[in-house]
């Protein structure tokens, strides 16, 4: 099983159990690696999710994450 | 469309609402339109939502309503509904400890209603848009108020402020107008199947208290009541003989702080228009909230609330089971009577009832409010 199947695996079973924290742990890594990687629009994209699922469950890290989509002008 | 000119009339010579008000689905939206939405209609209890972040989707008359305490404790409520596909935000009762967010696009919403974010609204990894704007798409927010724990919404926005508009009853009442503490033991509900307002007009009245609840016959007799009559407002009755519930030891519930003497016997009823019914007394109240489930059809939520916390704690649960053990039989006792007259309105003859004009004034005053307001309906419908 590749390293993507598995992170695949572990998000569909985080949404089946409500687990917003795993959500936003899966999201925000991959998020930092395309990131790190200079690939802004893909970096964004899952951020995004990470940034939303902190949000809705009140989780700290919404204000890390909204600063980096801040300063790459993808959020207010 | 019915004919309400009798409605209106004084006492001795009034009818009753026409059958087509308990009977008739477009008169029952008429009612929707003009009596509870354009009203202070109760649709919750702050009980159900005592924690910050707690959120309760209400289906108020197929309206879908969310009632949420927000961060600062305040009970508000938001039309339910997402403002970018009118998707139903929240679907079961939760607790909330972000934000708010929309099932299907994620948009997120906090509990004051402020839109928060708007993912992928500009394209993938884009959250903004020039023509999303997040300050003109926050949630629609309903105006609400609490009174006596009981949460009120007035859906069109153009009745008067709740305070004004009910200003007597807070007045007469305010030594009720305290914290009240709730156990979940003291609620139940009720599913009767009879127009809504039926409920209310039984509730109005002791004229039926011999009859129908005869096990008050000897310790809160008819002659012991009198008639509250506030016109355009509420009505209701009192009884003078109201005696404290006691344990086997002789306990009884702590009083309200400060309660006046005047309460030492006396209880009081009222039937708030539209849809709640209210009850107080030295050491307890308690509230019946109305919903309406159709035009034959309402649910009865009922909820006990004492005047102390340690009223509402473990020491008196065997005294709290007792009380809520006897009003849940008195109200019980109303059901027959509330379908009965249901059933009795499909006499195609019946026309509307001659009301008793030493007795039924209560009831024929809430008749005259709901026709009152029916009529400015169909004024403001008119001249639209």
């Amino acid at each position: 099983m590749s390293r993507f199947e598995r992170l695949n695996d572990q998000v569909l079973t985080a949404h089946q159990n409500g687990d917003r924290a795993t959500l936003v742990d899966i999201y925000q890594m991959l998020g930092q690696e395309e990131l790190a990687a200079n690939n802004i629009t893909s970096a964004c994209f899952l951020l995004t999710q990470a940034y939303v699922y902190a949000l809705e469950s009140g989780d700290v890290r919404a204000t890390e994450i909204h600063k980096i989509l801040k300063s790459h002008e993808r959020e207010e | 469309m019915s004919d309400l000119s009798l409605v209106t009339q004084p006492l001795n010579v009034a009818k009753g609402l026409p059958n087509a008000h308990y009977t008739d689905e477009a008169t029952f939206k008429e009612e929707c339109e003009s009596v509870l939405f354009a009203n202070w209609s109760a649709v919750g209890f702050a009980k159900d939502v005592p924690n910050e972040g707690d959120a309760n989707p209400i289906n108020f008359l197929g309206m879908p309503l969310l009632m949420v305490r927000d961060a600062n404790g305040v009970v508000r409520v938001h039309q339910n509904t997402c403002r970018h596909r009118g998707m139903i935000l929240v679907s079961e009762k939760a607790n909330i400890r972000g934000t708010i967010r929309c099932p299907y696009h994620s948009w997120c919403y906090g509990l004051d209603g402020a839109l928060r974010s708007t993912p992928h609204v500009g394209g993938p990894g884009q959250n903004t848009h020039a023509d999303i704007k997040r300050n003109e798409l926050g949630l629609i927010e309903i105006r609400s108020h609490v009174y006596m724990d009981v949460v009120f919404v007035n859906v069109s926005g153009k009745s008067a402020p709740f305070e004004q508009v009910h200003a007597d009853l807070i007045a007469r009442w305010a030594e009720f107008d305290k914290p009240l503490y709730h156990n979940s033991d003291s609620a139940f509900a009720l599913n009767v199947t009879s127009n809504w307002k039926l409920a209310v007009e039984n509730y109005c009245e002791s004229y039926h208290l011999p009859w129908v609840h005869p096990g008050l016959n000897l310790v809160s007799r008819l002659e012991d009541h009198y008639h509250l009559e506030e016109p355009q407002k509420y009505s209701g009755q009192g009884s003078l003989v109201y005696s404290q519930l006691k344990g086997e030891d002789g306990e009884v519930f702590p009083d309200f702080e400060g309660v006046s003497d005047k309460w030492d016997t006396a209880s009081e009823y009222v039937a708030l228009y539209p849809n709640v019914l209210l009850g107080v007394h030295r050491d307890h109240t308690f509230a019946i909230i109305l919903e309406p489930q159709g035009v034959d059809k309402t649910r009865e939520q009922v909820a006990l609330y004492y005047a102390t916390p340690q009223a509402a704690e473990a020491e008196f649960d065997g005294l709290r089971a007792t009380n809520a053990t006897f009003w849940k039989e008195v109200f019980e006792e109303d059901i027959f009577v509330v379908e009965g007259m249901q059933k009795g309105r499909h006499g195609l003859f019946f026309d509307g009832g001659k009301f008793s004009p030493a007795m039924d004034g209560p009831t024929h005053l809430f008749h005259e409010w709901v026709a009152t307001q029916i009529n400015v309906g169909r004024e403001q419908a008119a001249s639209a």
